[in-house]
């Protein structure tokens, strides 16, 4: 329950009853509290704060905590950050209270408790907010009422208690709070967001709106941003580019690469299209670079028109721009594996996970050269591949037999599947498959199959498989297509 | 409109015909006609019967080639293998059947080159087969569309092909062949599977050919790694190359 400006004035507070409330001011307005909206409000506030630090977290229901370490000299000092911030606040319609201190703790007793917005020294501290209530120490109400019974109002009554008592007697958590608002222990707090650690900040006098600007800006931005990551010889894998509107709203655009880079064409290509479906509004006034996800990139050498490396970067340029509109799980290289089964053969591995792979030729480990060997032994003993169809189905499909299975297992002469109708005309097989016993294979389950290549009248090949043996009735499916 | 001047040499008639000259003409004419560049890497089948109809002795780089019928597959996979770098290959996300690397292996294109794309309908398999063409990274891109492409769509794709030199085929797995709507790709090919193992090819339509239509029936090579045509003879009944047996 809160009330507003005007309420206070007319005598009510938080705390006191609806009916007193309508006695007090008959035409009081009442509104039903909505703690997931004030929630979400709350947590989009705090993304609009990122314009001061890219630390900030939101703190129980009713506050925001920003770390402004490194931070104030953009603005202009402490003090300036302070007064635009709450400039800020009060332009977009929200009354707030602010404190810079230097611990959490102290910083929340002072932003409740305090007259004014304060910047209290680290030295200074202490007697700052000696004068305090208690509540201001984050204390449960069983614990303020029990320590104002005492006579212990504020939170300098405390400073001459000894500890130990102190904390057998009002709790280890009541000592700690006091310790982490003096300093003497320090305080973690999680921000709301990853603090991406390479950062690229702009600010504008005037709020911009046109798309041009913002692509300038934004190539500002990148220039920055891959200067640090080439000096930190890394690369970038996942940007996000901030667009703190002069309404208060944050807009953010995020882009992906599927191999590290800090080639700034490249990724201004990449945000280019995201822009477009970008809304200024009534204009941009700060634009925030990062990159959240970074990888090693040793120094660069793309720059070089024309050489050997040229080919394989472009492709990893072409594949972010796909990855980016399709989605890079939609980005898929066939990788071999070693197994018997035809699903196992292959893996569809997603471009952004894979590594640049060790080419056989250049690994001189002898662990690495046995394993090739063995791949090589592997595909020989497969004899031809020719015996592997073109086209694997993800899930085979069951056919429909028209005349009886043959009696020595070959597939039946007649059968339908996909609504079409195929008359055996020359078949191959069977060549037997058993499922590798330390799998657990759900698809497998029906035991070893027999595999044949079949071709019908019109010269379709397909892959057929015959489903366990012996007694039970047969079920062929389709696993492959050969042309 | 940009005219093709040429010195013509001064005794005409009996003179042999002069083969560079007769070269250069046709580029210059191809110049005019194509927006972009000219690219001079065309892949070849290697069956000289094949080849020496089609303008550029071969499928033409830089351009965008239609190919239907029932074994498409196998046909761009050869195409492929011909050819050195990445191949990005667009499929409709809806797609049961993928490429199956030991198989494409057997036509000699290296699975590792291959990446795939799964795209959610026509509009992103053109947008990404677009994007392809356009880019000089990929040596061929691949899209198999659910449905026919148009001419409009088919004049962008083929503006893309030549401005990134990259060749594009458009598979159309058991497409209708009887009727097409008039398109602006370099050729159009039908390719269905024969009896033992080969395929059926026939050239519905290339531009600039000196034959409207033709039909040949080729094979896979596992010695060479080309095609070479299948004698008319071969189809009697009896043990093929491919190892299967007449039921």
């Amino acid at each position: 329950m809160a009330v507003d400006g005007a309420a206070a004035a007319a005598g009510l507070s938080a705390g006191i009853s609806l009916a007193d409330a309508r006695t007090l001011v008959p035409d009081v307005i009442v509104q039903p509290d909505n703690p997931a909206k004030t929630a979400t409000l709350l947590a989009r506030l705090a993304d609009w704060c990122g314009r001061y630090t890219p630390w900030t977290s939101v703190d129980g229901e009713d506050g925001i905590w920003l770390d402004i370490a490194g931070c104030a000299h953009l603005f202009g000092g402490e003090a300036a950050l302070l007064k635009d911030l709450l400039t800020r606040l009060s332009h977009l319609g929200f009354s707030a209270q602010a404190a810079l201190a230097s611990t959490p703790g102290a910083a929340w007793a002072l932003a409740r408790f305090a007259d004014e917005a304060v910047i209290v020294e680290e030295n200074e501290t202490r007697w700052r907010i000696a004068s305090l209530p208690v509540t201001g120490l984050r204390l449960t109400t069983e614990v303020v009422s029990s320590l104002s019974r005492l006579g212990l109002r504020q939170i300098g009554d405390l400073y001459s208690l000894p500890r130990a008592p102190f904390a057998a007697r009002f709790g280890e958590e009541t000592a700690r709070r006091l310790d982490q608002a003096l300093g003497r222990v320090s305080e973690p707090i999680s921000p709301r967001r990853h603090v991406a650690p390479f950062r690229s900040r702009i600010a504008f006098v005037e709020p911009i709106g046109h798309a041009d600007d913002i692509t300038r800006g934004l190539d500002h931005l990148l220039e920055g941003l891959c200067d640090q990551l080439s000096r930190a010889t890394r690369g970038g894998r996942r940007l996000e580019l901030t667009l703190f509107r002069i309404d208060g709203s944050v807009q953010e655009v995020v882009v992906g690469t599927a191999r590290a880079t800090r080639a700034v064409p490249h990724l201004a290509h990449l945000f280019r299209e995201h822009l477009t479906m970008l809304d200024p509004g009534f204009g941009v006034e700060t634009m925030i670079l990062s990159a959240p996800s970074t990888e090693k990139l040793e120094a660069d050498q793309t720059t070089l028109k024309g050489e050997v490396g040229d080919a394989t970067e472009s492709m990893g340029t072409l594949l972010d721009r796909l990855g980016n509109r399709l989605g890079f799980g939609r980005l898929h290289s066939l990788q071999p594996v070693e197994s018997h089964l035809p699903e196992c053969t292959q893996r569809l591995m997603p471009v952004s996970l894979e590594r640049q792979r060790p080419s056989p030729r250049l690994s001189p480990t002898s662990g690495r050269k046995g394993k090739y060997a063995s791949l090589a032994s592997l595909r020989e003993r497969e004899g031809s591949c020719a015996e592997r169809p073109i086209r694997l189905l993800s899930y085979p499909e069951r056919i429909m037999p028209i005349t009886p299975e043959e009696g020595d297992g070959a597939p039946p002469s007649v059968f339908r599947w996909r609504r079409e109708l195929y008359q055996l005309r020359r078949i191959e097989g069977p060549e037997r498959i058993a499922p590798e016993w330390w799998r657990q294979d759900q698809d497998w389950a029906g035991g070893m199959r027999n595999y044949w290549r079949i071709e019908d009248a019109e010269g379709r090949r397909l892959w057929l498989y015959r489903e366990g043996s012996g007694a039970e009735e047969s079920r062929w499916f389709v696993h492959g297509l050969f042309a | 409109m940009p005219i093709a001047t040429l010195a013509l040499p001064d005794q005409t008639g009996t003179r042999p015909v002069n083969r560079d000259l007769l070269a250069d003409l046709r580029r210059q004419v191809a110049g005019l006609e194509r927006t972009g560049q000219v690219t001079e890497d065309t892949v070849a089948f290697g069956v000289p019967e094949i080849d020496c109809h089609l303008p550029d002795g071969g499928l033409a780089g830089g351009a965008v080639h239609e190919v239907f019928g029932r074994a498409v597959t196998g046909f761009a996979a050869s195409i492929a293998a011909r050819l050195d770098g990445p191949v990005l290959w667009c499929l409709d996300a809806s797609r049961r059947e993928d490429p199956y690397g030991p198989g494409l292996k057997a036509l000699g294109f290296n699975p590792e080159r291959l990446v795939l794309a799964r795209c959610h309908g026509l509009k992103e398999i053109l947008w990404t087969m677009e994007e392809g063409l356009r880019s000089t990274a990929p040596s061929l891109v691949i899209a198999e569309p659910e449905a026919n492409i148009g001419l409009i769509e088919s004049r962008r794709l083929q503006l893309a092909a030549e401005a990134g030199g990259t060749l594009g085929l458009i598979l159309r797995d058991g497409g209708e062949v009887g009727r097409l709507a008039p398109s602006a790709v370099a050729s159009r090919w039908q390719v269905d599977p024969t009896s033992g193992g080969g395929w059926h090819l026939t050239l519905r339509r290339c531009r600039g050919a000196t034959i409207s239509r033709d039909e040949w029936k080729v094979r896979y090579n596992d010695a060479t790694g080309y095609l070479a045509l299948v004698a008319e003879t071969g189809d009697r009944p009896g043990a093929t190359a491919d190892g299967l047996c007449p039921v």
